[in-house]
């Protein structure tokens, strides 16, 4: 088919565009994320210590971070999906910074760990990683499902930050529902693997969002 | 102070064009179209240094489907150039992957095969009789679509005509043809 023919059927496909905004595709998720957070806090129901646990600063710190990281890795992977928002740096490398202050607060949870080894190789069930991906995977879902419908220019950014956003939606959840007293130990048991599979969302992202 | 950014270059020419053509205006639709291919046919050819039709329609379709993720408040360069060179950067990994694994024609390597694993087929000689007494346009046509084995487009480069007038004259000889053979059969 030649240029000129295509220009001619797409411009008889012409019609009306409504701009969908990019704050709106950002409230939505959030919306999704918090709906479906919620309902599953509800359905698992909140850990039993959780009102000793809200008194220690390290962690309200390791919430609030996770929380950070969500938003951030969300407004990100969606802006990945807007052309002109997507070459932007400073969208791109948004959640660098939740992630770096992550990674800081559990550092000083792990130096306050008397037992380091012992809290590594502690012993979780498969019901953890599971707690996690059932979080996980509405947010997740939702985001690919929306950002498919946009125009994603940096398809590996866009799903890699997109499953990071729903991991730590995850991350969160079980920390309020699951009794685990030490960060470290989740973070080896569940965010290691979770890690893995976001690297492996990052090689899946150009046929997902092709 | 006006809310106006100052427009310069492919962005005073575009900008007014993406405005009218998100407003559903088909001609200006069209106008920002040709004028996008003009843009990413320069773009490809200086990045490709070669003929990148495929990569120019893929841009376009970009731009088709993507429309409603620009804000026509906004410059509309910067989200034309990232389409671009995203489907750009797209064309040049299938090219370096093609590369890495290249194609090689039959042909080039008939030599070494052993003997053909299939027969081939002789053309019916009634059928090659009622081919040579048709008109010499359509027996080109013939000749070149189911002898040779050449596409419509094909066929139309090589006779220089267009591909309507090429599918026409193939049609014709097609009912000549059934023609001849029915009063050959009787």
């Amino acid at each position: 088919m030649s240029i000129e023919t295509l220009i001619t059927q797409l411009s008889d496909k012409g019609r009306p565009v409504r701009y969908v905004p990019f704050l709106r595709v950002c409230a939505e998720w959030m919306a999704v994320t918090a709906i479906s957070f919620g309902v599953l806090t509800l359905i698992y129901g909140l850990r039993g210590d959780l009102g000793a646990r809200l008194s220690e600063p390290l962690f309200i710190a390791e919430l609030a971070m996770n929380l950070s990281l969500v938003i951030a890795a969300g407004v990100t992977a969606t802006a990945a999906a807007y052309p002109d928002r997507g070459v932007i740096k400073g969208w791109r490398y948004l959640f660098i910074l939740p992630l770096v202050l992550y990674a800081v607060v559990f550092a000083a949870a792990a130096s306050q760990t008397p037992d380091l080894a012992g809290a590594v190789f502690h012993k979780h069930g498969f019901h953890c990683l599971l707690c996690i991906v059932i979080f996980a995977i509405i947010p997740a879902g939702w985001m690919l499902f929306r950002l498919r419908r946009l125009m994603v220019v940096r398809p590996m950014q866009a799903a890699g930050l997109s499953l990071i956003m729903a991991l730590a939606a995850g991350g969160l959840g079980i920390r309020l529902v699951d009794a685990e007293p030490l960060s470290v130990g989740l973070l080896i048991w569940h965010y290691l693997p979770m890690l893995m599979l976001s690297g492996a969302a990052l090689l899946l992202g150009r046929k997902i969002f092709r | 102070m006006s809310d106006t950014p100052n427009r310069t270059g492919h962005e005073a020419r575009l900008h007014p064009l993406f405005v009218a053509a998100c407003g559903g205006d088909r001609r200006c639709y069209a106008a920002l179209l040709s004028a996008i291919s003009d843009i990413a046919q320069g773009y490809v050819r200086r990045k490709l240094s070669a003929d990148g039709d495929d990569v120019v329609q893929e841009i376009l379709i970009s731009v088709h489907k993507g429309l409603h993720t620009y804000d026509v408040k906004r410059p509309c360069m910067p989200w034309l150039a990232a389409i671009m060179h995203y489907r750009l950067n797209d064309a040049l990994r299938r090219r370096y992957r093609d590369q890495r694994m290249p194609k090689v024609a039959i042909e080039d390597v008939e030599a070494y095969l052993s003997a053909p694993v299939t027969e081939s087929i002789d053309l019916d000689e009634h059928i090659v009789a009622a081919i040579a007494e048709l008109p010499e346009g359509q027996q080109k046509v013939i000749t070149g679509m189911y002898i040779k084995d050449m596409s419509v487009a094909d066929v139309s480069k090589a006779l220089g005509m267009s591909i309507s007038a090429v599918k026409v004259t193939a049609h014709r000889a097609y009912k000549r043809l059934r023609d001849k053979l029915k009063e050959g059969g009787s």
